[in-house]
């Protein structure tokens, strides 16, 4: 028998794997393979947790549910609005007080994304014809935590385009890899897509959904710390007893070190960020952006914890910080034609986990929330 | 197209551009690169 050539050495076998590369992509990345529900994305491992949280994000802006047709209201931020408005809860707010305008909530919050991470998110929020975009930023937002890896995940599977964004990448390599980022999809989601098709042949088995609801303290301290929990709860309760900043701090010393670490390290950093720091210019192209795109959207400068009023030695905070960053938010927000709600002093301090977090639920802040967001879209 | 001695047959193209697809993609799933698990300090 006559063998023919080998296919090897033929152009049309390499314009065909191209169109089966692009083919196998597009089953993988536009099908419930990559966007399918997942044991992963409730995941107890804290390690799993901001992964998990991007890849809800990801799935909310590139697959987005088509069967529910509540016009959604999108949360952008991180850990401070991850927690404080939590669907389960924000959504019967807002029932409530638009009883006539069904609406949903997509939280797309993620644990540690600062405003280099929701810029490029928020770019994306268009798929979703969002009623509402509500951008939480806290005033330590618009300065990099040093400790976070660069560039997230989050900074990957959304910061696409031929062109660069505010703050451009370095060099050729980051050109290239938004681009490769940009024109093939399974490039950029290729964490997502391991992690997904992994999950699905071994699915992580030490999982629990975050609760809809909480109806106490012990009951957040047993979901985020497990077996500690009560130890906890106990030094939680000693500062509600003698609410002082040295007793807040000895309970975050036994539930929270890590974040007791950042919020010293935070205040150790003297730089206050002004009109040309990258960060103020990524809040500036996200609010010009979504306005130009007739993107209804508001920023709300997340509540701050009053104990820090008894910060005497400036161990916990920047004297004059919040304020100058606040006042750049607001000028930024106006230039772009962007309402800005101040929350810094909505809540008391018994309603905070820590400096940054509000208690889920139990701390009331989605009630004021959908109160400001029913209001912005009445207006 | 028509097979012969200096021209690969059709089926042979598409099970030679197949293998080359299911290894690009294979490649680019379990490539190296950033580990993305990290655990968030903010707590």
């Amino acid at each position: 028998m006559k063998r023919g050539a080998p296919a090897a050495g033929s152009v049309l076998t390499w314009i065909t794997a191209l169109v089966f590369t692009v083919a196998i992509g597009a089953g993988i990345t536009q099908t419930r393979i990559l966007w399918g529900p997942t044991a992963l994305e409730h995941s107890r491992d804290v390690r799993r947790l901001v992964f998990a949280q991007t890849y809800q994000a990801a799935r909310a802006v590139y697959a987005p549910a088509a069967d529910d047709r509540r016009a959604p209201v999108v949360l952008l931020g991180n850990s401070r609005i991850w927690l404080a408005a939590r669907p389960s809860y924000l959504e019967p707010v807002l029932a409530h007080d638009l009883p006539d305008r069904p609406l949903r909530v997509d939280n797309l919050g993620i644990f540690g994304a600062d405003i280099r991470d929701v810029e490029p998110l928020g770019r994306h929020v268009d798929a979703l014809a969002p009623a509402m975009v509500v951008i939480a930023v806290g005033t330590s937002d618009l300065v990099p935590d040093p400790t976070i890896p660069w560039p997230t995940l989050a900074a990957r599977v959304f910061d696409l385009g031929w062109r660069d964004g505010p703050v451009p990448p370095i060099g050729a390599a980051e050109h290239l890899d938004r681009w490769a980022r940009t024109a093939w999809p399974l490039f950029r989601f290729r964490e997502m897509a391991r992690a997904a098709i992994e999950d699905r042949v071994v699915p992580a088995s030490d999982t629990e959904a975050f609760p809809d609801h909480f109806t106490t303290t012990a009951a957040i301290f047993a979901y985020m710390h497990g077996p500690r929990g009560a130890e906890v709860e106990a030094a939680y309760q000693t500062w509600r007893r003698q609410p002082t900043l040295a007793n807040f701090t000895a309970y975050l010393q036994i539930g929270s070190q890590l974040h007791l670490a950042l919020v010293r390290r935070r205040a150790q950093d003297p730089a206050i960020p002004d009109a040309t720091s990258p960060g103020v210019r990524q809040l500036e192209a996200l609010l010009t952006g979504l306005a130009s795109r007739h993107v209804p959207a508001m920023v709300v400068v997340m509540p701050e914890n009053p104990l820090l009023a008894q910060d005497a030695a400036n161990a916990f905070h920047q004297p004059g910080f919040s304020d100058a960053v606040a006042g750049l938010i607001t000028a930024t927000a106006a230039r772009a034609g962007t309402t800005v709600v101040d929350a810094r002093d909505w809540m008391p301090a018994d309603q905070f986990l820590d400096f940054d977090h509000l208690l889920p639920e139990l701390s009331g802040f989605q009630t004021r929330l959908g109160a400001e967001i029913t209001h912005a879209l009445r207006s | 197209m028509p097979s012969g001695p200096d021209r690969p047959g059709l089926g042979a193209i598409a099970a030679r551009a197949l293998l080359y697809a299911l290894i690009a993609t294979a490649i680019v799933l379990w490539m190296p690169g950033r580990d993305y698990v990290f655990i968030y300090q903010g707590f």
